[in-house]
C-alpha cells in the first residue's frame, strides 16, 4: 500500500509542471466561456521547488466600489438561505455557518475597505492548498479503499479516477470562485473558500468513498477482503 | 493584536491535534475490524447455557409500540421455567397500562408493574424493578425494540464467564426508509456497533453497555450500586463503575435488535440533547477515577476516556472555527489557510459525526450489499444539524452545573409507528379488545416473524462470513 501511495504521489510531483498547466488552462477556458474577462496573465511560483505556472488575472473590485452589485448579491443569497433554513431543519446548522461566513467577510470589506484578495493570491494559495491535497490524495485513497477493495488493480483505479476528478473539480471551483469575486469583491469569499474549498474536497472523496465501498461489497458479499 | 494571533494559532493547533488523535483512534478500530481476530465471547455453548433471567421492559407512554415488543419476547425460545419478563409502565398517560396488564393477563411469564411516582426517567423505573426480578440475569430492552427470536439466549450465552458484568447486543435501525435522517442514523448505528464495539471487543477495549439490547448480572449491578437515578444516561454511568470495579462488558454482534431510530429532527435533537447531557455527566463524574484507576490498562483508560469526552469534538470544532475566523480578520489571506485547515477538519468531523467516515464504510462492507452507503456525503447535514444540537446541550449542561440554570429533565423519544388496526399483540388479529387495535411495526399482511426476517437479512454477514 505504501509503494502504491508513494509512487502515485511522487508521479504528481514529477508532472507537477504539466498539471498545473492543464489546471489553469481549464480555469481560463471556463472564465472566458463564462464571460469573465482575463485582461492578463501572470507567472506564478507555486511553491519553492515547483515550477512557474501562468494563471488568469482576474480584477477584483474593492467592495465599496461595487456596493449596489455587492449587496444584492449577499441580499438574495441570504434570503434564499433564511428561506432553506426555515424549510429544512436538518440543514440549519449547515446554513447559519454559511450565513455567519458571508456576514463576517461583508463586514470586513466595509469596515475595512482597504482589505481585499486579488485574484493572483487567492490562485496561488488555492494551487498551493491543491497542490498539496493532489499529493496527498494517493496516500489519502490507498488506505481508505485499498484496505476494502478485493482487487488491487481496482483499488488502483479508483485512486487514479479521483485524482483525476480532483484536478479537473478543483479548476471548475476556482473560476466559479473568481467569477463571484470579479462581480462582488470579496463578499463571498470566506464561504467560497470553506464550502468550495477543501469542504468540497472532502465531499468528493467521500462520494468516491461511498462507491468504492459500495461494489466492494457487492463482490465480497459481507466477507471481509 | 499578536497575543490574539498567538492565541487564535495555538487554539486551532489544539482543535486539529484532538481531532486528528480521535480520526486516528476510530481508523484503528476500522482497521482492526477488518483485519483484526473476530473474537465472539460463548458462541459455542449459546442455548446450552440458560441461567434464570428477567427481562426487563421499561414503558413510559409507549401505547404504539407495547405490543409488538410483548409479542416478539413471549415468541423468544428460552427455556420458559426460567423466564420472567417484567414490564414497566412507568408514569403513563396514554393507553400503555391498559396493553400492558392485557397482555400480561395473556401470558404468564410476563408481569405488569405500574410505577406512579417517583423520579422521570429510565433509570428511576429500573431501580424501582429490579428489587422485584427473580432472574440472576438481567436483560433489558427499550418498548421500541424487537428482539428476535433467538436473541435471548445469545445475550446471555457471554455470562458463563463469571468476570463478565454486563453484555451489549447490537442495534439496528429498522425504519431506515423513512426519512433521509434515519437512513444516516442507520450509518451511524452500524458503524458504532459492527466496528466500533466489536473492535474494542476484540481488542480487550471496553465496549459500551447501551442501556438497551443488554444485560446485566443482577450481582454485578447490586456490587456497584445499583442503577444511579440521576444519570440520563444510565448506561454509560453504568458501564464506567462495572469497568471501575473490574467486571467486563462483552459484545455480542450476532445478537441484533431491531430498533427505531428518530426519523424527523426536532426528535433527533432532543435524543441527542439527552445524550449529551448525560456523557457530560459521566465524564465530569468518572475522568478522574478512570485516569487513575489501578486496574485498568492504558488502552482501556485512553479508549475510555475518549468515549466519555466524544461530544467534546463539537466545542472544539467551534474552536477552530473562531480561531480560524480571528485569524482571517487579523491577517486577511494568509487566514485562509487556517479557515482552510479548519474547512478540512470540519469535513473530517462532518462525514465523521459520531463515528468516522471509515468506520462507515467498513461497518457498510461487513454488513454486505446495500445502497445505504451511497446515502454517507450527506451525513454533511446530520453532521451540521449534531454539531449544532451537541453545542447548545453543552452549553445548558455547562450552565446548570455552574450557574445552576434550568432542569435535567428526562426526555423520552416520541415513536411514529403507524397504528394498524385488527393486530393483536399475540400475532392472531385480535386487537386489544378495546377496538383501538394495537401498533404494529409491521407493514399490513406481514406477520413479526417475516418482518424480523427481513430486518435482519441485512446485517447477516458475520454468520458464516467471518
Amino acid at each position: 500500500m505504501v509503494a502504491v501511495a508513494a509512487g502515485l504521489s511522487l508521479t504528481v510531483l514529477a508532472s507537477s509542471g504539466r498539471v498545473l498547466q492543464f489546471h489553469e488552462w481549464l480555469c481560463r477556458t471556463i472564465l472566458l466561456r463564462a464571460g469573465v474577462p482575463t485582461p492578463a496573465s501572470s507567472l506564478m511560483a507555486i511553491a519553492p521547488g515547483l515550477p512557474s505556472v501562468e494563471v488568469p488575472v482576474v480584477v477584483v473590485p474593492p467592495m465599496t466600489s461595487v456596493r449596489t452589485a455587492t449587496l444584492a448579491a449577499v441580499g438574495s443569497v441570504l434570503v434564499a438561505l433564511v428561506l432553506l433554513h426555515r424549510y429544512y431543519p436538518l440543514a440549519r446548522t449547515f446554513l447559519a455557518v454559511t450565513m455567519a461566513l458571508i456576514i463576517v467577510a461583508v463586514t470586513v470589506g466595509f469596515l475595512n475597505p482597504a482589505f481585499t484578495i486579488d485574484s493572483d493570491a487567492y490562485t496561488k494559495l488555492w494551487l498551493r492548498t491543491q497542490f498539496v491535497l493532489w499529493l496527498l490524495l494517493p496516500w489519502i485513497m490507498t488506505f481508505l479503499v485499498l484496505p476494502i477493495e478485493p482487487s488491487p488493480l481496482r483499488g488502483v483505479g479508483w485512486i487514479l479516477t479521483v485524482g483525476a476528478y480532483g484536478l479537473i473539480w478543483s479548476a471548475f471551483r476556482l473560476a466559479f470562485c473568481l467569477a463571484v469575486f470579479h462581480h462582488t469583491g470579496i463578499a463571498f469569499s470566506t464561504m467560497l473558500w470553506f464550502n468550495l474549498g477543501p469542504l468540497s474536497d472532502l465531499l468528493y472523496i467521500l462520494v468516491f468513498y461511498s462507491l468504492a465501498v459500495r461494489r466492494a461489497s457487492a463482490r465480497l458479499c459481507g466477507r471481509r477482503p | 493584536m499578536s497575543a490574539l494571533l498567538i492565541a487564535a494559532e495555538f487554539a486551532l493547533l489544539l482543535s486539529v491535534a484532538v481531532l486528528t488523535l480521535y480520526a486516528l483512534r476510530h481508523y484503528v478500530l476500522a482497521q482492526s475490524r477488518l483485519w483484526g481476530f473476530h473474537r465472539s465471547d460463548a458462541v459455542e455453548i449459546v442455548g446450552y447455557y440458560m441461567p434464570s433471567i428477567t427481562v426487563l421492559v421499561p414503558m413510559h407512554n409507549e401505547e404504539k409500540v407495547a405490543a409488538d415488543i410483548l409479542e416478539a419476547l413471549t415468541q423468544c425460545d428460552y427455556d420458559r421455567a426460567k423466564l420472567e419478563i417484567l414490564v414497566i409502565d412507568d408514569r403513563s398517560t396514554d393507553a400503555t397500562a391498559e396493553i400492558v396488564d392485557e397482555v400480561a393477563a395473556a401470558n404468564p411469564a410476563i408481569k405488569a408493574l405500574h410505577r406512579t411516582k417517583g423520579n422521570g426517567g429510565k433509570a428511576g423505573a429500573l431501580r424501582f424493578a429490579t428489587p422485584q426480578a427473580t432472574g440472576e440475569i438481567l436483560l433489558l430492552f427499550d418498548a421500541d425494540y424487537i428482539p428476535g427470536r433467538t436473541m435471548l439466549k445469545w445475550l446471555v450465552a457471554p455470562f458463563c464467564d463469571p468476570e463478565v458484568g454486563a453484555v451489549m447486543g447490537r442495534v439496528v435501525p429498522h425504519n431506515i426508509g423513512d426519512s433521509v435522517l434515519a437512513g444516516l442514523l442507520s450509518l451511524e448505528r452500524a458503524a458504532g456497533y459492527q466496528v466500533g464495539q466489536q473492535a474494542r471487543h476484540q481488542m480487550g477495549l471496553a465496549p459500551q453497555f447501551g442501556g438497551t439490547v443488554g444485560g446485566v448480572r443482577k450481582s454485578a449491578l447490586h456490587a456497584v450500586g445499583g442503577w444511579n437515578e440521576d444519570s440520563l444516561t444510565e448506561d454509560t454511568d453504568l458501564t464506567c463503575r462495572l469497568l471501575l470495579a473490574g467486571w467486563r462488558t462483552s459484545y455480542v454482534n450476532r445478537a441484533e435488535c431491531y430498533e427505531e431510530v428518530p426519523h424527523g429532527w426536532p426528535e433527533r435533537r432532543q435524543q441527542l440533547t439527552r445524550w449529551v447531557l448525560g456523557h457530560a455527566e459521566c465524564f465530569h463524574r468518572y475522568w478522574r477515577p478512570v485516569l487513575f484507576s489501578p486496574r485498568l490498562t492504558s488502552a482501556e483508560k485512553i479508549d475510555t476516556l475518549f468515549m466519555l469526552a466524544c461530544y467534546f469534538t463539537a466545542p472544539v470544532m467551534v474552536l477552530a472555527w473562531v480561531a480560524s475566523l480571528t485569524m482571517f480578520c487579523l491577517v486577511g489571506l494568509k487566514g485562509l489557510t487556517a479557515l482552510a485547515l479548519t474547512a478540512a477538519f470540519t469535513g473530517y468531523q462532518l462525514f465523521a459525526n459520531q463515528s468516522t467516515f471509515f468506520e462507515i464504510g467498513t461497518a457498510a462492507l461487513l454488513d454486505g450489499p446495500d445502497t445505504r452507503i451511497l446515502l454517507l456525503p450527506a451525513n454533511i447535514l446530520n453532521f451540521f444539524a449534531s454539531f449544532g444540537a451537541i453545542c447548545a446541550a453543552l452549553v445548558r449542561f455547562y450552565a446548570r452545573r455552574i450557574f445552576g440554570l434550568g432542569s435535567g429533565d428526562w426526555y423520552k423519544t416520541p415513536r411514529s409507528r403507524q397504528r394498524l388496526n385488527g393486530n393483536g399483540a399475540n400475532g392472531n388479529g385480535n386487537g386489544n379488545g378495546n377496538g383501538n387495535g394495537y401498533t404494529h411495526i409491521h407493514r399490513e399482511g406481514v406477520d413479526l416473524n417475516t418482518w424480523l426476517a427481513q430486518a435482519s437479512r441485512r446485517s447477516r454477514a458475520e454468520e458464516g462470513a467471518l
